[in-house]
């Protein structure tokens, strides 16, 4: 039998998520030079790294609101790069949820829940909103499924849009920074219910800034330093013990704090 | 939701509300009798001008004004149908515009130049000249048989307020977050789906006063459908003038345009107010 590493173990299944070789550049800024990563079923990978260091690019590339200018993304046997594939559909098998103004200001919460569901799947109106609901209660927020966004804190909109991106059970889910615009005292609730995802099988892919999350949740810390991967490993390896000088001092950095 | 709370005014808070009631009380009066003044001022410089029974005559006179009433109303109604037809005209032109502009497409870009051409000479040229080159500029042309003069009026305002509605529309469109474009995409939904669904109605309302107000304006640039010889309020007017040697009928023709854009002003002052006070309160928390 071979060693245990992180890429064997066998809490996790099938590769959900192949970036291989991605470059990525606005102009002459090469944001992501030649990234290459997994993400496993059931797998949580954080995706750290300084302000500008790619997260978010990379995010949008593998939910292709940006095209890669070379390398390859799969999603499970779909290589989502191929101009020949159906783009709509490769995005909705994936659930974002973004730093802030995820939910629709003019729909009300349920009718934000069910868009994709209504619009892109063409569910029946009460099947969806069945299915909707039942997300909503598991939160605690089935008495605010009439209400407008506006009407809700900030971590109840994050939990409601982390709800609307679980709607059609996607294959994989990208947070990106979801508590980075809340108020210290909301941001709890709303990494408790990724905490609890993660616990339910889910395969997460998260960019944040909260290391002592990353560093409890997440099975694969990817530290991301001027547009390559400086770390790949558990968060034992990556957090607690690193021996890279630069990367002990970016953790240095959030422990100052 | 605020619970409702029942509790001890102080002594303090007292004296300050009584404080406060005084205060706007006395601003209260000091504008009554300011207005008050002003119309008295107003009346006594008129009263006083020698040439007011004159002008008293010619324009506010009860006779003319009852001849034309009847008139003026009648012509009233082409000016309502015009509104509503350019109304329909101006939202479709005025939305295909909008969504042209904004499309990055390279397919697109014939059509993209073309719509950047016309609303920026179209917002140069005076309503009154777009008027004239439709309304004499077509019929000249001779390709159509003969065209009502209504008809070409209402083409006219379409064409001149489709270029200040579109780019109404595209900076509302424009103004929505990123990330709502962002999250629409990732559900999946399509190019034009996230559009439909979600940028044009959260665009709509957060330009909807603007819209309003052109709507205002339009009401009374129809009126401009005159010159080209439609008889509307406007024309009807004159033609009792023209009779006449009285101007009353154009007062009558003012009023009724004032009673027609009245409501709409008042929903548009409300509506203004009420996005006003929601912007303020709500938003992220
Ligand atoms: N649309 C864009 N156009 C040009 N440059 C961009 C764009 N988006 C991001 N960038 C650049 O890419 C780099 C990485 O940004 P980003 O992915 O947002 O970083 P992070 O999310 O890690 O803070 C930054 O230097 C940023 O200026
Ligand atoms: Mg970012």
């Amino acid at each position: 039998m071979a060693e245990y590493t992180l890429d064997n173990d066998p809490r996790f299944g099938k590769k959900v998520l192949r970036v291989e070789n991605v470059l990525k550049r606005f102009g002459d800024n090469v944001v992501l030079d030649h990234v290459s990563f997994d993400v496993r079923q059931h797998e949580t990978v954080a995706l750290l790294g300084p302000s500008g260091s790619g997260k978010s690019t990379m995010m949008k590339c593998i939910n292709l609101l940006e095209q890669v200018n070379d390398g390859q993304i799969w999603l499970g046997d779909t290589d989502i790069t191929d101009p020949r594939i159906n783009q709509d559909k490769a995005r909705s098998r994936i659930g974002v949820v973004f730093q802030q103004f995820n939910l629709f200001s003019h729909m009300t919460v349920l009718n934000n829940v069910t868009l994709a569901a209504r619009k892109v799947h063409k569910w029946p109106r009460e099947k969806a909103e069945e299915k909707a609901m039942g997300l909503l209660r598991r939160i605690g927020m089935d008495q605010k499924a009439k209400e407008y966004p506006d009407r809700l804190s900030g971590g109840q909109q994050q939990r409601v849009a982390i709800c609307r991106a679980l709607m059609m059970e996607p294959e994989l889910l990208l947070l990106d920074e979801i508590t980075s615009a809340l108020d210290p005292l909301l941001v709890g609730e709303v990494l408790e219910m990724v905490g609890e995802l993660k616990d339910q099988g889910a395969t997460i892919l998260m960019a944040t800034h909260e290391m002592s999350f990353a560093h409890d949740a997440a099975d694969r810390i990817i530290l991301l330093r001027r547009g390559t991967i400086a770390e790949n490993g558990s968060p034992d390896e990556v957090m607690d013990h690193p021996t890279d000088p630069e990367t002990q001092e970016f953790f240095a950095a959030y422990n100052r704090v | 939701m605020a619970e409702q709370l029942t509790y001890e005014v102080s002594e303090i808070e007292q004296e300050r509300a009584e404080f406060r009631r005084m205060e706007n009380l006395c601003s209260h009066l000091t504008s009554v009798v300011s207005s008050l003044l002003f119309v008295v001022l107003v009346v006594v410089v008129l009263k006083n001008s020698p040439g007011w029974p004159r002008v008293k005559e010619s324009f506010f006179s009860p006779e003319y004004f009852a001849q034309a009433w009847p008139k003026v109303l009648e012509g009233l109604w082409l000016n309502i149908r015009v509104l509503g037809v350019a109304l329909v005209g101006v939202a479709i032109l005025g939305t295909s515009l909008a969504l042209v502009r904004m499309t990055t497409s390279a397919v697109m870009f014939p059509l993209r130049v073309v719509a950047r051409f016309y609303t920026t000479i179209m917002r140069g040229i005076p309503m009154i000249v777009v008027l004239y080159l439709i309304g004499f500029g077509i019929p000249g042309l001779g390709l159509f048989g003969r065209i009502d003069k209504a008809v070409l009026g209402t083409i006219a305002v379409v064409m001149s307020y489709s270029a200040y509605i579109a780019e109404v529309l595209r900076a509302g469109f424009q103004d929505v977050h990123p990330s709502q474009r962002a999250s629409a995409r990732s559900l999946g939904l399509t190019q034009t789906q996230t559009m439909r669904l979600v940028i044009i109605p959260q665009g709509l309302r957060k330009i909807a006063p603007a819209l309003m107000n052109d709507f205002i304006a339009m009401q009374k640039d129809v009126g401009l459908i005159s010159t080209l010889g439609a008889v509307d309020a406007v024309r009807a007017a004159q033609i009792v003038v023209a009779k006449t040697y009285n101007f009353t009928p154009y007062i009558v023709a003012s009023i009724v345009f004032i009673l027609m854009s009245v409501p709409f002003i008042l929903l548009n002052d409300w509506y203004s107010e009420r996005l006003r006070k929601r912007e303020q309160t709500g938003g992220m928390v």
